[in-house]
């Protein structure tokens, strides 16, 4: 029996193929039933635009935060030898297969005010998070960040130490590698990272709630929304999914061009 | 391999097992009982209180939050009884046709101000919640608690400020106990569940939650409404009463 040498396996299409109707059957029974002729006036309330304003603001100083501490830990996870290498990797996965409530609880015996370091910072600088945006950045980022790290971490494992050499041995300072070889290096690694860690950040609800909790306009986004509004209004819940399936697919489309691989 | 009749037999023999197993609840002798979240401990020590009894029907729990409850039912959710913590929400199953019939109320649940031990933010009167400097919590409005809160608080004319808004009155109560939160609005129940301390509590007196209770089937069997006379009983009313509920 023969078969024309470039033609794919049926097993593997197959495969694809559910696995691309698991993914979109979801979004098509939502879509299905979105109350699509009064979705404009439910979605420019006051009370969802409030929460458009708060995810945009949270998910997006979160996946700043991630970058910021994100790129030392991986350069450090992929350049260093650290002891117990293995152990600090583990916690740097942690948040991911933490559930987030349970993940929101940890941050409350951390940081909360009766904390281990919460406590502290509400003595000492009268500094409280929970309830509070920054408290739901801090959630956001606390769940975002591994998927930054790892992304950014194995794109500079990829990549190897040979351009960083080359620079140090011209004279380069490692700070100055760091910033002007390394990094331009793994852009495309740090775009990527920032996508998924900002899409982790918008859809994060367990964290948020448990630790920010849910004021309107403070710390109520869009998915603490969307819950609300399933115990009183579905149609607005399904209406605010919407919304973020809509933000979602135009920052990811945006930014597929640019930053991600192909 | 099993072939021919005795393998189709054997077929029709296991596909009536199963579907027996998965038909409605109405079709075996477990009850199945939808109760409001705030009766959880209450419901727990129902069923427990059941085990030893043989001629009592087995039950199968199911305990979420009002709306949520009402919502499932809507979706064809599989169940015998409801229990609401609120008229409000049994009243809108009933108009949306989701409960044959509504049997009274067997539980009253009040409102209390619940502060975190020790009462660090010095709190005496409901007043004393509209201070923007304390951290105060109650239910989202849209769950009865939050509901019967905001009742309170417009009936007595004060504006509560709020940090958070609760999905569920236990996570609120938790977040008080836990001393995150400086006091909240929380039923008794829970208060009591957590050793909390309570006050102004005469003023609160009046705001209460009634407990629903209504059947699904229009023609419910024995066993329902065996169950359903076993939840408006003495007994149940005891173990009501010791978690912190007033009966009707």
């Amino acid at each position: 029996m023969s078969r024309p040498p470039d033609r794919p396996p049926r097993l593997l299409v197959i495969g694809a193929s559910i696995a691309v109707v698991l993914l979109a059957l979801p979004v098509i029974g939502l879509l299905q039933r979105a109350p699509w002729s009064t979705l404009i006036e439910r979605l420019t309330d006051a009370d969802v635009l409030d929460a458009l304003r708060v995810s945009l603001v949270v998910s997006l100083s979160a996946a700043a935060l991630c970058l910021i501490l994100g790129l030392p830990l991986a350069w450090a996870l992929a350049r260093l030898d650290i002891p117990g290498h293995r152990l600090v990797r583990a916690i740097v996965l942690l948040p991911m297969v933490l559930p987030p409530v349970v993940g929101g609880t940890a941050l409350l015996f951390a940081l909360g005010r009766r904390g281990l370091v919460g406590q502290w910072l509400d003595r000492w600088f009268g500094l409280t998070l929970p309830f509070t945006t920054a408290g739901a950045v801090v959630a956001a980022t606390f769940v975002a960040l591994p998927f930054f790290v790892t992304t950014v971490e194995s794109a500079l494992i990829q990549q190897g130490r040979d351009l960083e050499e080359a620079a140090a041995t011209s004279g380069s300072s490692p700070l100055s590698t760091f910033l002007y070889v390394t990094l331009p290096s793994v852009r495309n690694a740090i775009g990527a990272g920032m996508a998924l860690a900002w899409a982790r950040a918008l859809g994060e609800f367990g964290a948020t709630i448990t630790f920010a909790g849910n004021l309107g306009g403070r710390t109520r986004t869009l998915p603490l929304a969307t819950f609300l509004a399933l115990e009183s209004d579905p149609e607005s819940a399904v209406a605010i999914s919407v919304l973020l399936l809509g933000v979602s697919l135009a920052v990811l489309v945006a930014l597929r061009g640019r930053w991600l691989i192909r | 391999m099993i072939t021919g009749w005795t393998g189709v037999a054997g077929l029709v023999v296991a596909m009536a097992a199963i579907s027996s197993g998965c038909a409605g609840a109405s079709d075996s002798d477990t009850v199945v009982v939808m109760a409001a979240s705030s009766l959880a401990s209450a419901v727990d020590q129902i069923d427990e209180s059941l085990a030893d009894d043989d001629t009592a029907p087995s039950l199968r729990l199911i305990v979420a939050g009002s709306q949520n409850l009402v919502a499932q039912l809507g979706d064809g959710a599989e169940a015998d009884i409801l229990i609401t913590a609120d008229v409000e929400t049994m009243n809108k199953a009933d108009a949306d046709g989701l409960i044959a019939a509504q049997h009274g109320s067997i539980a009253l649940n009040r409102l209390v101000i619940a502060v975190a031990p020790g009462n660090p933010g010095g709190i005496r009167r409901f007043e004393d919640l509209a201070d923007q400097n304390l951290l105060i919590g109650v239910c989202a409005p849209v769950v009865p608690c939050g509901r019967l809160a905001a009742e309170s608080a417009a009936a007595l004319g004060i504006n509560v400020a709020a940090d958070t808004e609760e999905a569920n009155v236990r996570s609120l109560a938790q977040k008080i106990s836990g001393g995150e939160l400086d006091a909240g609005l929380i039923y008794r129940t829970d208060a009591t569940r957590l050793g909390l301390e309570t006050v102004d509590e005469d003023r609160l007196a009046r705001f209460v939650n009634e407990y629903r209770i209504g059947t699904v089937d229009p023609d419910p069997t024995e066993a329902v409404r065996q169950t359903l006379d076993l939840l408006r009983s003495n007994a149940v009313g005891e173990i009501l009463v010791a978690e912190g509920f007033e009966l009707p």
